[in-house]
C-alpha cells in the first residue's frame, strides 16, 4: 500500500519537475520580487530589518502604488477590451467553426482548417505591422474609402484599432476548440430534437450550444487570458490612447521590477477571479437544472 | 401480396379537415418510397398501409433498410421517390419537426445535458397547449413507463432499460398519433427485453396509438405485432398478420427468416383445384394445398417447406392407413436445448432437414442417438408450396 503510494509519486515526479521549473518557480520568484523595494538602477533594495518591513507594511508598497488612480484608465480599458475581444471572437468564431465542422463538404474541412491556421506561419509582429498599414490615415482602408468619396478616418491609435488587432490575433484560439467540440457532437441528438418538434433555432440553442459548452469554455479561457495581458497589439496599433496593462508591465520593467511584478500579479488575480465567477455560474446553472 | 392497392389516393385537403382523418382507416400510407445511398438501394420502392391503432412491425435482417424506411416516415431522411401520407395528408415534403409522429431511436439519443425530467419535457413547448401543466404531464408519462422517482437523474446515471423508458416517455408525453420505434429493445439483456416486450404491448393497447416497430428478431415481432412486413434488401417480401407470416410464408426468404429452413425441391405433377401434387427430389409424392394453385403448371420446378416443429420422427415407417406424408432419413446430429432437442437429418436427395422435438419426458428421443435410419412424417396441410424465386 505504502509502496504503491510511493510509486505513484515517483511516476508523477517528471510532471512536477516540469511544472515546478518552468511554471511555479518563476511565479514564486516574481511573487517574491513584488513584495520588495526597488533600488537604484534597476536593482532590488536589500531588506534591513525584516520585522519592521512586515509590521510597517512596507512589503505592500508596490500593491498600494499600483492602485494609484492615474492607472485607472488603462485598467478599465484593458478590462473592457479583453471582455469585448472574447465576446467578438465567440460571435465570429462560432459560425465559422460551425460551418467548417457541420455545413462544409467533409472533403474540404482540412483545407478550411489550414486556412484558420495559416496566419501562424508569419510572425505576429509582421501581421500587426500589416494591420497598421491597413488602418493608417494614408492606409489601405482610407484609400478605399477615399475612392468612394469618404473623408479619411483616424482609425489607427484608437481603442477600436486595438480591439480589431486583438480579435484578429485571438480568433483562431476560439475557432479551433469550438471546431473540435462541434465535430465530436452527436448529430443524432439534433435529429431527436427535430423529431420532438424543435425548429432550427431551437435546436441550436437547446442542443448544439449545451453540447459544445466544453469548446465554448476552452475558447473563452484561451482568448480572455492572452487578450488581458497583450502588449504587442496595443504597442503597434494603440499609441498613447490605446495602452493596456500589458504595456505598463512591459515598459520599464528593468527599471522597476517590484512594481511591475505586483501589477502582473494583480492582472493574474483579476483574470483568475473572472474565470472563477464564470465557472461558478456554470456549475450553479447545472445544479439548478438538476434541482428543478 | 404487397402491392395490394393500385390507385393512390392522396387528398391534401385532409390536413385541414379533422373529420376527414377520422374516416380514414389508415394511420400511415407509404407509397412507392425509394432511397439510394450511392450504389445501395436501401429502400427499394416500398408500399405499406399501416392501420390506425395497430402494432405494426418491420422485420428483416441487418442492413435491409428498416431504419432508413422509419427515418423517412419520421422526416429525418429525404426519399428519392414516393409519398408518405400520415392521417390522410401528404407529408412527403414536411420537415421532421412538423410531422405528427415521434421516433424512439435505436440508440435512445437522450440529451446528456438534461436530466430525465427535462428530457421528457423537451418537446412539450412545441406542442400547442403543451406547456400547460407540463409538470403533471411529465410525471404522468414517467408513471406510465414506471420511472417515477428518477426525475433528477442524468442519462449517464441510468441503466440501459431505464434509458429506453425515458426515450419512450419523451415521445409518449407528446401524445403522437404514431410512435415509431427503431429496435428499442436491442440494447437490453434477454430478461429485460422480454419484460419490456410485454410492457410495450400493454402500453400500446391501453393508449391505442399506432406503433411501427422495427426489429430483426422474428420471435419479438411475432410476440408483439398485429401485422408484420418482412423486408429483404430494401423490398417488402410479405406483409400479413403475425400468424400468417409464420404459418404461410410466401417466399423462401420469409420462410427461412421465420425459422422454417426445411426446403424440399420438387416438380409439379398435376394441379387439381386448390391441390397441387408434386414429386419430391427424394422420390416421394405428396399433395399440397395451395391457395394460388392455378398459378402452377405441371412439370414446373417448385419448393415446399415444412417447419421443424411440424415434423414427427419415428424409427419405423407409419402404417399406410396414416394419411400423413412421409420420407425416410438418416439421423446426423443432435443438439440438446433443454426445452427441446433439435435433430439434423438428411433425406435420400441429400437435403438437410431440422426436426424440433419437444422434450416431453426425460430421455425423449433416446432411440435416435445411434444416428441410424428414421422416418419423418407430417400433415400435408403443414407443407407450404412456393416457387423457386419470388414471383
Ligand atoms: N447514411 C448512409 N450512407 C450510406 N449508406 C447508408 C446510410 N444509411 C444506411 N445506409 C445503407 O443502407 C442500407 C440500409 O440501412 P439501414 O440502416 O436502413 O438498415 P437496417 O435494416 O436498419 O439495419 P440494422 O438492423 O443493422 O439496423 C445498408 O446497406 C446501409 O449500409
Ligand atoms: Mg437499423
Amino acid at each position: 500500500m505504502k509502496n504503491g503510494a510511493l510509486r505513484t509519486w515517483l511516476q508523477l515526479l517528471p510532471t512536477w519537475l516540469v511544472l515546478g521549473i518552468f511554471f511555479l518557480a518563476p511565479m514564486a520568484i516574481m511573487l517574491g520580487i513584488s513584495f520588495r523595494e526597488k533600488g537604484p538602477a534597476g536593482t532590488i533594495k536589500p531588506i534591513d530589518d525584516m520585522k519592521q518591513y512586515i509590521t510597517k507594511g512596507t512589503f505592500l508598497n508596490n500593491y498600494r502604488e499600483s492602485l494609484d488612480p492615474s492607472y485607472a484608465g488603462v485598467y478599465w480599458r484593458s478590462l473592457w477590451l479583453a471582455v469585448a475581444t472574447t465576446a467578438l471572437c465567440l460571435l465570429i468564431g462560432y459560425p465559422v467553426a460551425y460551418y467548417i465542422a457541420i455545413v462544409a463538404n467533409p472533403m474540404r474541412k482540412n483545407l478550411l482548417l489550414a486556412m484558420v491556421a495559416i496566419p501562424f506561419w508569419t510572425s505576429f509582429l509582421i501581421r500587426m505591422g500589416a494591420w497598421k498599414l491597413i488602418l493608417e490615415t494614408q492606409g489601405v482602408l482610407n484609400t478605399m474609402l477615399g475612392a468612394v468619396g469618404i473623408a479619411p478616418l483616424d482609425m489607427l491609435y484608437t481603442p477600436g484599432a486595438v480591439l480589431t488587432g486583438l480579435v484578429y490575433g485571438e480568433l483562431p484560439f476560439m475557432i479551433l476548440p469550438l471546431y473540435a467540440s462541434l465535430e465530436k457532437m452527436d448529430r443524432t441528438l439534433l435529429e431527436a430534437a427535430a423529431d420532438l418538434g424543435a425548429g432550427a433555432t431551437s435546436r441550436f440553442f437547446r442542443v448544439t450550444v449545451p453540447q459544445t459548452m466544453s469548446g465554448i469554455i476552452a475558447g473563452i479561457v484561451l482568448v480572455l487570458i492572452p487578450a488581458a495581458g497583450q502588449f504587442v497589439v496595443s504597442d503597434i496599433l494603440g499609441g498613447a490612447k490605446g495602452a493596456l496593462v500589458g504595456n505598463i508591465i512591459q515598459e520599464g520593467f528593468q527599471r522597476n521590477k517590484p512594481l511591475k511584478s505586483a501589477i502582473a500579479f494583480e492582472l493574474t488575480a483579476v483574470v483568475g477571479l473572472m474565470l472563477a465567477v464564470y465557472g461558478l455560474y456554470l456549475h450553479r446553472r447545472r445544479r439548478k437544472e438538476a434541482a428543478l | 401480396m404487397v402491392e395490394n392497392f393500385s390507385t393512390v389516393y392522396i387528398a391534401p385537403c385532409f390536413s385541414e379537415n379533422p373529420a376527414g382523418f377520422m374516416e380514414n382507416p389508415f394511420s400511415i400510407r407509404v407509397v412507392g418510397v425509394a432511397k439510394r445511398f450511392g450504389d445501395v438501394a436501401a429502400v427499394d420502392h416500398v408500399s405499406l398501409d399501416i392501420r390506425r391503432g395497430e402494432f405494426f412491425s418491420l422485420l428483416g435482417p441487418s442492413g435491409c433498410g428498416k431504419t432508413t424506411l422509419l427515418r423517412m416516415i419520421a422526416g429525418l431522411e429525404e426519399g428519392d421517390a414516393g409519398n408518405i401520407i400520415i392521417d390522410g395528408s401528404d407529408v412527403t415534403r414536411v420537415p421532421a419537426h412538423r410531422r405528427p409522429v415521434n421516433l424512439v431511436f435505436q440508440q435512445f439519443a437522450l440529451f446528456p445535458h438534461l436530466n430525465v425530467e427535462k428530457n421528457v419535457a423537451f418537446g412539450l413547448r412545441y406542442k400547442s397547449g403543451g406547456k400547460r401543466d407540463s409538470h403533471k404531464k411529465v410525471s404522468a408519462a414517467l408513471d406510465l413507463v414506471r420511472l417515477s422517482g428518477l426525475q433528477h437523474r442524468y442519462p449517464d446515471e441510468l441503466s440501459g432499460g431505464q434509458k429506453q423508458r425515458v426515450a419512450l416517455a419523451r415521445a409518449l408525453v407528446l401524445e403522437p398519433r404514431v410512435l415509431l420505434l427503431d429496435e428499442p429493445l436491442g440494447a437490453l439483456d434477454q430478461k429485460l427485453r422480454k419484460e419490456m416486450q410485454v410492457e410495450l404491448k400493454h402500453l400500446q393497447r391501453r393508449l391505442g396509438i399506432t406503433f411501427v416497430f422495427v426489429t430483426h428478431d422474428q420471435e419479438e415481432a411475432l410476440t408483439m405485432s398485429d401485422r408484420i412486413a418482412v423486408m429483404n434488401a430494401g423490398k417488402v417480401e410479405q406483409m400479413d398478420s403475425a400468424a400468417e407470416v409464420f404459418e404461410h410464408p410466401s417466399t423462401p426468404f420469409v420462410a427461412e427468416f421465420m425459422g422454417a429452413g426445411n426446403f424440399f425441391t420438387a416438380k409439379v405433377r398435376e394441379v387439381d383445384g386448390a391441390i397441387v401434387t408434386v414429386i419430391s427430389k427424394a422420390g416421394f409424392e405428396t399433395a399440397l394445398l395451395a391457395p394460388n394453385a392455378p398459378n402452377y403448371r405441371p412439370g414446373e420446378k417448385v419448393r415446399f417447406v415444412v417447419r421443424p416443429e411440424k415434423l414427427e420422427m419415428s424409427l419405423t415407417e407409419p402404417p399406410p392407413a396414416d394419411a400423413r406424408a412421409r420420407m425416410e432419413v438418416t439421423v446426423e446430429e443432435r443438439v440438446y436445448q433443454g426445452v427441446a432437442t433439435v435433430w439434423t437429418v438428411r433425406n435420400r436427395a441429400g437435403e438437410r432437414i431440422h426436426v424440433y422435438q419437444q422434450n416431453v419426458i426425460h430421455g425423449a428421443g433416446e432411440q435416435f442417438v445411434d444416428m441410424g435410419k428414421a422416418w419423418l412424417c407430417w400433415d400435408p396441410r403443414n407443407a407450404i408450396l412456393m416457387r423457386e424465386q419470388k414471383a
